[in-house]
């Protein structure tokens, strides 16, 4: 029979004679109404099933304007879906549907920026970002707002400076005003040669402070003569001093000797190989005998001043003469002393 | 009298040369060396144009007078390479193994302070007052590898002294 449709329990009406069957209609109507939940005597205008020869296809709710009312129940209209758990009735929310709220556990949005992130614009919404850039540090928007990226990514020479009134911003250290504390030894050229007698030097190194002077002297009394016309020791070598003031330092050398020299117009030459390099005329001290003698000249002596001796060198006192005259020295001294 | 070959002195350029010493007598004028030893040898000491080597003596406290001659084995004749003998030609110097002995005579030789090559002469060096070679490398904080009869080395360095000449 097709719809609408009306089953009604009470009929038909009869003297529920067992030869009739009356009674057993009306209770098998009963049973449908009561176990399908069919109102009874009502004209049913829609199905309540689809069926296949496969078995139940659909189930078809009615356009109910509530919700579901008592536990392990649903109810549908032509917006929702409502399933009650035995506290209250709630939305089913279903993929391609509409958003699910986000008081549901859901974002009620659709879509996003790329490259976005969620972040709440106020209580219960969710919104979409701006595009986060590559690589750079995001910034919280505070409230009502969703982060945003720095518009800097700053370089391999800057780094972030707070900011107590608003967004951070790259720039480079300024020593002056970003730097506290104190810098530790170590960070000074590894903290080589530094100690209490030394001091951190405009050359990046650490230098013997000018109050502690490191000096040496020497000396040879020996009568000895060359007639060499390079550079030589003589027969007692020297004398040498070596410095070790623990660094590199400015020295002062000094050098004096009894000499002459044994022909007319001849010289005879002391002067000093510089921590080991070769002795040179332009540090030596000279005496040209214009008529010889067998006298001795006063005191002859000269100074050098090199610069950036390196530790533990040693000066060495170096003699010659020219036109193979015989140099003659004695009471040779040698002294020397850091200035730096 | 002995002869080694090698650079005691430290000479600038650095190379090998033969080296003659003795000890002369008291009272030896080293100014006359170059004259009377180029003379015996036949070559020369004095000139500005050309020298075979060169002479170095001590006076010994006893007044006795070491004397080494140095003979070029290799010359020179760069007048800018540095080491201060100019224009003045080093030349190598000839033979003179034939006649050190009578340069020698004509110099003269102490009656008892003998160089002869052989071990005893540090004994002799000592003797006269020079530093042995040990003594050297210790004044200087060298710890000693070895030692032999004219020289010693330092563990360390490497450094070589000798009895009669520089530590290096």
């Amino acid at each position: 029979m097709a719809l609408p449709s009306t089953l009604t329990s009470t009929t038909p009406a009869g003297s529920d004679s067992p030869s009739l069957g009356d009674d057993i209609i009306r209770a098998f109507k009963l049973s449908i109404v009561d176990i399908l939940g069919i109102p009874d005597a009502t004209s049913v205008t829609v199905a309540m099933f689809a069926g296949l020869a496969g078995g139940l296809d659909e189930v078809i709710f009615r356009d109910a304007a509530a919700n579901a009312s008592a536990t392990r129940r649903l109810r549908a209209n032509a917006a929702n879906l409502t399933w009650h758990d035995g506290t209250a009735a709630g939305r089913v929310f279903y993929a391609g549907g509409t958003d699910v709220p986000v008081a549901d556990g859901g974002t009620a949005l659709s879509s996003g920026t790329s490259g976005g992130i969620l972040g709440y614009t106020a209580t219960g919404t969710l919104a979409s970002s701006a595009a986060l850039t590559a690589s750079a540090l995001v910034l919280g928007g505070g409230a009502g707002a969703t982060p945003t990226p720095m518009g800097s990514l700053g370089t391999t020479t800057t780094v972030l400076h707070g900011n107590a009134a608003g967004a951070p911003t790259f720039s480079a250290v300024a020593l002056a005003a970003d730097v506290s504390g104190n810098l530790p030894v170590a960070n000074l050229n590894s903290g080589t040669l530094a100690s209490s007698t030394t001091f951190w030097r405009g050359d990046a190194t650490w230098a013997a402070a000018g109050t502690s002077i490191t000096r040496s002297t020497a000396q040879v009394t020996t009568e000895e003569t060359t007639t060499s016309g390079t550079f030589t020791d003589l027969a007692t070598a020297g004398p040498a001093v070596t410095l070790t003031p623990g660094a590199s330092t400015d020295q002062v050398i000094m050098i004096a000797a009894r000499v002459k020299a044994s022909l007319n117009n001849e010289e005879a030459l002391m002067s000093v190989a510089i921590a080991g390099a070769a002795a040179a005329d332009e540090d030596a001290a000279v005496v040209q005998t214009l008529t010889a003698t067998t006298n001795y000249h006063p005191m002859l002596s000269r100074q050098v001043m090199p610069t950036s001796v390196a530790n533990g060198s040693t000066h060495t006192m170096k003699y010659r003469t020219s036109g193979g005259a015989t140099g003659t020295f004695r009471s040779r001294r040698i002294i020397a002393f850091t200035i730096s | 009298m002995r002869t080694r070959i090698g650079n005691p002195s430290s000479e600038a350029h650095g190379q090998p040369m033969r080296v003659i010493d003795w000890i002369a007598p008291a009272g030896t004028d080293p100014t006359t060396l170059p004259a009377a030893v180029g003379a015996a040898l036949g070559v020369t000491f004095v000139s500005r144009a050309l020298v075979h080597g060169f002479i170095s003596t001590s006076l010994r406290p006893d007044g006795s007078v070491y004397v080494a001659v140095h003979l070029y084995d290799v010359g020179c004749a760069n007048p800018a390479c540095g080491t201060g003998h100019g224009a003045t030609v080093l030349q190598a110097a000839p033979s003179v193994e034939a006649k050190r002995a009578a340069m020698v005579t004509a110099v003269g030789e102490h009656a008892t302070h003998r160089l002869t090559g052989g071990t005893g002469d540090v004994t002799t060096l000592k003797t006269l007052g020079f530093a042995t070679a040990e003594e050297k490398l210790h004044a200087r904080g060298h710890p000693v590898k070895w030692v032999d009869a004219i020289s010693a080395q330092c563990e360390d360095c490497g450094k070589v002294a000798f009895t009669d000449g520089p530590l290096r």
